[in-house]
């Protein structure tokens, strides 16, 4: 059997496929064994959508940019592409799955020392398929961009975004996943920064029943800075997880991660965030906080910082608490006649907000960001 | 006629403890200002609590009546909008809540029950310079997260300020003047008077006669030992400060 998945795929892309299918087959869903996958739970998988393509929206792309569908630039000019999709070493089950059948997803690359003011967007609505989206961000040396990414629809969605950050290049990238209750969103992003390179990832995890969110970023280059902020606000039986990976593989790196959640009915929240200082990763300094509020007795949080560092000269720090909303200052809000879902709501948003209020985002993009909190913050309430 | 808050025989306690309130008594009529005066633990905190409805006290014998209806079952938001309004002697730091969002939220949850419509941003502006103006409160205070490192007299301040941009019918001061210098006290006390109405009963709980100096009260209760042990006009207080509060323990 052809493992082609697109009409005109180059041939080097069909025989990869082939043998990230070999490993998917091999390695199978990951169940409750694979540590990372603990807690995410595939059952919703086992009677899968048929696989599709999401509807896909990308903004313009200004000069000197490529912004464009992943499926264009594979039948357009493949050779762009050849040495970047390809299967990592050490890539997981649904990672392989995806380079097997993704059959679209963009590509953004950035001329070095270009840097663009305007945000770019993109867009995908699952349309209760089965989706494999692949995106590829390369900026080049010294360039700068701001990503604004929305996931939305129902269905499965398995993504996989590769980024490459050169020498001095800055990422700003947000997004928002807002998918109906009934589906699955599993993201793994991987980053490569350069020396000095300066990347934020904002993640808003808001809807879908599952979702997950990796973020492997490898600090490669000397005085790269990555930064990861995110919130998930789940009620109903919703499970969200967030898995980042800072690993801080150069000298005088720093590295920060801020996740929050809040919690209702009988959600279940994960936070394991690594932290890896192999040798030689002296100076690095590096910061994990995972907070978190349960607004039930049936929501549920595990969070499971995991640090292995074996440079001397290293500064790191990290914490995780879980808690209530504060009774006294309800009660204070309460007595100015706020009724309780409202004083509720009030204390939601003002726990998770800086989350966004901190993101280093154009306004109107952080605004965006900040109504979405709001509004779920008010379901929950 | 019946008085905006009638406290009958008033028996409460922290839930699963012991009782706080042995048998409150008091009556407050509109357009009066009762002073509460009384040692440290008497339970004075208590009752502004327990008349605010805060979660947690189980009031286990006697009654509140305000406004001529049994409040018993009235929770502290439907108080609030009823116009029962609590300064808090340990106003709440709110981290992440805009000062004047939440005052905004406030006022209009207010004015719905009175089936007022909300004021929009520019409105609420008009009124919040009104009330700053009375108050000499800093404008500074009401772009910050609510009461987040105010100093204890700019809590305080900050109390009455709500108290004035809310205006209810009763208002209960839980040792408003604690911990203000002297200009403040002065500046909150004119605040108070200023808020003096015919429609409108004011509670204090104080310690110190000073206050009664610049606001004076009609009535003068002693709380001692969850009950009210002793009531005068304001001379009664001046009286107080040189008697103490010993012989009106031992009296009870
Ligand atoms: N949360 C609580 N748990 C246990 N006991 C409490 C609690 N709150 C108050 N008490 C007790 O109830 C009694 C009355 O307290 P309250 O705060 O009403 O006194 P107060 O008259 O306001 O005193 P002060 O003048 O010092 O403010 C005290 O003995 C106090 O220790
Ligand atoms: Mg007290």
């Amino acid at each position: 059997m052809s493992a082609a998945v697109l009409a005109a795929e180059p041939l080097w892309l069909t025989a990869r496929r082939a043998v990230a299918m070999d490993r998917f087959a091999a390695r199978g869903l990951p169940t409750a064994k694979d540590e990372a996958w603990r807690f995410t739970n595939l059952h919703a998988l086992t009677a899968r959508a048929p696989s599709g393509t999401a509807r896909l929206t990308l903004s313009a792309a200004p000069e000197g940019v490529t912004f464009t569908r992943l499926s264009t630039l594979l039948a357009q000019a493949p050779e762009r592409l050849e040495a970047l999709l390809a299967l990592p070493e050490g890539a997981d089950a649904l990672s392989a799955l995806n380079l097997a059948m993704f059959s679209d997803g963009y590509v953004l690359e950035v001329a070095p020392g270009l840097h663009l003011d305007a945000p770019l967007e993109v867009s995908h609505d699952n349309q209760g398929r089965a989706v494999h989206m692949r995106a590829l961000v390369l900026l080049g040396e010294g360039a700068s961009a701001t990503l604004v990414e929305r996931a939305n629809g129902s269905g499965w969605s398995n993504n996989v975004t590769h980024a490459v950050l050169g020498a001095g290049a800055r990422l700003r990238h947000a997004k928002l996943q807002a998918q109906a209750a009934d589906s699955v969103h599993l993201s793994a992003m991987t980053l490569t920064l350069g020396a000095g390179a300066d990347h934020e990832s904002v993640i808003l995890a808001l809807g879908a029943g599952v979702s997950r969110e990796a973020v492997t970023t490898a600090l490669t280059g000397e005085g790269a800075t990555a930064s990861l902020r995110g919130a998930y606000l789940l009620g109903g039986k919703q499970q969200a997880s967030f898995v980042p990976e800072l690993l801080h593989l150069a000298r005088n790196c720093t590295s920060r991660q801020l996740v929050k959640g809040v919690l209702g009915g009988t959600a279940h929240g994960v936070f394991l965030g690594h932290i890896g200082v192999p040798e030689g990763g002296d100076g690095t300094n590096a910061g994990q906080t995972n907070r978190n509020i349960l607004l039930s007795p049936g929501a549920r949080v595990d969070t499971r910082p995991r640090l292995e560092i074996l440079a001397d000269d290293v500064k790191c720090s990290h914490s995780a608490t879980v808690g209530a909303l504060d009774e006294t200052a309800l009660f204070y809000l309460q007595s100015r006649g706020l009724a309780p879902p409202q004083a509720r709501r009030m204390l939601i948003e003002a726990f998770a907000a800086d989350i966004v209020d901190g993101a280093d985002l154009p306004a109107p993009q952080r605004e965006s960001l900040q109504q979405a909190l709001s509004f779920w913050a008010e379901t929950l309430a | 006629m019946t008085k905006l808050l009638e406290v009958e025989n008033l028996h409460a306690r922290i839930a699963g403890g012991r009782d706080i309130l042995k048998g409150i008594s008091l009556s407050v009529g509109a357009g009066e200002v009762h002073a509460i005066m009384g040692p440290n633990g008497a339970g004075k905190s208590t009752l502004s609590a327990v008349l605010a409805a805060k979660p947690g006290y189980d009031v286990t014998a006697g009654s509140i009546s305000y406004g001529g209806a049994d409040i018993a079952d009235m929770a502290a938001d439907e108080r609030a909008r009823k116009g029962i309004f609590l300064a808090f002697q340990y106003p709440v730091e709110i981290p992440g809540v805009n000062n004047t969002y939440f005052l905004r939220a406030s006022v209009n949850a207010i004015r719905r029950e009175r089936g007022e419509p909300d004021l929009d941003a520019s409105q609420f502006l008009k009124l919040v310079k009104k009330k700053m103006s009375l108050l000499d409160i800093k404008d500074d205070l009401l772009k910050r997260a609510v009461n987040v490192g105010f100093s204890g007299g700019e809590k305080k301040r900050n109390e009455i300020f709500q108290m004035a941009m809310l205006e209810p019918k009763l208002a209960i001061l839980d040792e408003t003047d604690s911990g203000l210098d002297i200009d403040a006290l002065r500046a909150v006390s004119d605040g108070v008077n200023k808020l003096r109405d015919p429609n409108r009963a004011i509670v204090m709980i104080t310690h110190y006669q000073r206050l009664l100096d610049y606001i004076e009260p009609d009535f003068v209760h002693v709380l001692a030992n969850g009950r009210i042990v002793a009531s005068g006009d304001k001379s009664f207080a001046r009286e107080l400060e040189k008697t103490g509060y010993a012989h009106l323990e031992r009296a009870a």
